[in-house]
């Protein structure tokens, strides 16, 4: 498990299929011509997600492997619904990141994934679905890895960490707005999206870090208790 | 809905989910796949008929209760965000608005508004354990992953309002008091449904284990056979979106709005591919009607 980060083939072949298939659609979409964002932006924000599920089918995980993840995305859904009162305060991130903590990258990119898919039974599945999937299931990801290298372990790292999510989640949101709504989709309107948003994320970045400052020590616990007492995950 | 209130599929819905899953995909890429007034329109008038059959009327006015201020939203918002174009209207502050941005701002608008309409539909038509079943053959660990995390919702539902019940008798309310309070209580019963929900969750996955998961591939609950109208459906809409595909790398169907918006060409071959977009939108409609004539004959 403590395996150097990049001598993980699962690892290795997963960032060489996300930084070939990014720019591939990428460069397709420009030969062709035209300003479909809208269209390429989805078509990419779908293939992205490819290599992270065809690894983990790869797996064959067992039950007992995938199930606490699906009981972790289902309590980040139905936070997500109970938070609804407030706008922009979500506990989803907060949830994802302690997930990922205890259980790698692979797993925090699933459990983010699903949660906003099931989540978005309640909230509406749309254009944005995708977008919401990729977002949550990259900062699960991103949370694993870092907290693989220890980058995580204090507690100041971790709340900066998930003040970051918040923009994180709003920028790439963003992408989608910008590609669905507007013409041109440059750093210009793009930048001007950012700033547009600026205060929803902010608000979405405060919730994360309150979240995770009141519950990321005792569900750290408390998965990492089911982790050694049925001995899941120990690859 | 028939006489005893059970929801009855019909129409698409009857098909086999490939078909119906394939359907969606290819309108909803048609829709967002042509930044042209005729497609989006065609797209957005097919959609909410469409819907009326699918969804009810009910259903539908609360779609366009959230569709038409996103739809005002981006056909203001274009102009104000984007100064592209030759014909200027007027200024606000330093920044020009102009015509083009504001046609384009129309065009994209009913895409979005369109694509909308047509996702409430595939919520009716193509139900999750349809979207479980087509997934569940590319990646079947992660269909059963969604279709685990589906099912657990409503069971944490429950536990939420148990919990929370419990916790009130202590003087622990969630729905009152300031805001600190109410996300303290929050944050304590998602504690502990945490709790209970993970231990349980590791024996459904010991009990599954006795009962021969892995062992071998999984059934489903709903069985879908593939018959020859599905292939014959399948067929037609895969021509579809092969002439919508062709049509858009050979340049068709595209518009010019900067500097100056080109009205769109009206020839044989464009008069044909509107035509063919228009069948695609509203053949589910077209299969619906057919079908309802049918069970009345019946009757």
């Amino acid at each position: 498990m403590q395996k150097p980060l990049l001598k993980n083939r699962r690892t290795q072949v997963m960032l060489v299929l996300v930084a070939v298939v990014f720019p591939a659609v990428l460069i397709a979409f420009t030969l062709g011509g035209g300003h479909n964002y809208a269209l390429m932006s989805f078509v990419m924000v779908v293939l992205a997600m490819v290599p992270f599920l065809m690894l983990y089918e790869m797996k064959k995980p067992q039950a007992r492997e995938w199930i606490p993840l699906a009981v972790m995305a289902a309590i980040a859904a139905v936070g997500r619904a109970a938070f609804a009162f407030l706008p922009h305060f979500k506990p989803v991130s907060a949830i994802i990141i302690i997930t990922a903590m205890v259980f790698g990258p692979e797993a925090g990119f699933l459990t983010g994934a699903i949660a906003a898919l099931a989540s978005n039974l309640f909230f509406g599945q749309g254009p944005w679905t995708p977008w919401q999937m990729f977002a949550w299931g990259l900062i699960g990801f991103i949370a694993g890895l870092l907290s693989r290298r220890g980058l995580l372990k204090k507690k100041w790292q971790l709340l900066v960490f998930g003040m970051f999510t918040g923009y994180l989640y709003g920028w790439i949101l963003n992408i989608w707005s910008g590609a669905g709504f507007l013409y041109d989709l440059n750093w210009g309107s793009y930048l001007s999206l950012c700033v547009t948003s600026f205060i929803p994320d902010t608000i979405h970045g405060v919730s994360t870090v309150i979240f995770l400052w009141l519950l990321s020590d005792s569900w750290g616990a408390k998965l990492r208790r089911v982790k050694t007492k049925f001995g899941i995950l120990a690859n | 809905m028939n006489e005893r209130g059970i929801k009855t599929e019909s129409g698409l819905a009857l098909y086999h989910p490939l078909v119906s899953f394939g359907y969606f995909v290819a309108v909803i890429a048609g829709t967002l796949l042509f930044i042209h007034p005729f497609f989006s329109y065609i797209s957005l008038a097919c959609a909410i008929v469409f819907s009326a059959f699918v969804n009810g009327k009910k259903t539908l006015l609360a779609t366009l209760g959230f569709g038409v201020p996103m739809f005002a939203f981006i056909a203001l918002g274009n102009p104000l965000f984007n100064h592209r174009g030759a014909t200027i209207l007027f200024y606000l502050g330093d920044n020009p608005v102009t015509m083009e941005a504001f046609i384009y701002g129309l065009v994209s608008a009913g895409m979005m508004f369109a694509a909308v309409v047509w996702f409430t539909c595939y919520n009716t038509v193509v139900t999750s354990d349809k979207f479980l079943y087509v997934f569940g053959r590319f990646l079947p660990s992660v269909a059963l992953i969604v279709s685990m995390t589906l099912s657990l919702i409503p069971r944490l539902m429950d536990k939420v309002k148990v919990i929370s019940d419990s916790q009130r008798t202590l003087g622990l309310d969630w729905k009152n008091g300031t805001v600190k309070d109410r996300i303290k209580a929050g944050a304590r019963i998602l504690s502990i449904l945490v709790s209970w929900a993970l231990e349980d969750a590791v024996m459904t996955a010991d009990s599954m284990r006795a009962r021969g998961y892995g062992q071998h591939r999984r059934s489903s609950f709903s069985v879908f056979r593939f018959s020859r109208r599905d292939g014959v459906m399948l067929t037609v809409i895969t021509l579809f979106f092969a002439a919508e595909i062709f049509a858009y790398a050979t340049g068709r169907g595209t518009m010019t709005f900067y500097p100056t918006v080109v009205p769109p060409n009206i020839g044989t071959a464009e008069i044909l591919l509107y035509g063919a977009f228009f069948a695609l939108g509203i053949l589910p409609t077209a299969i619906q009607i057919k079908e309802d004539r049918k069970w009345k004959k019946l009757k």
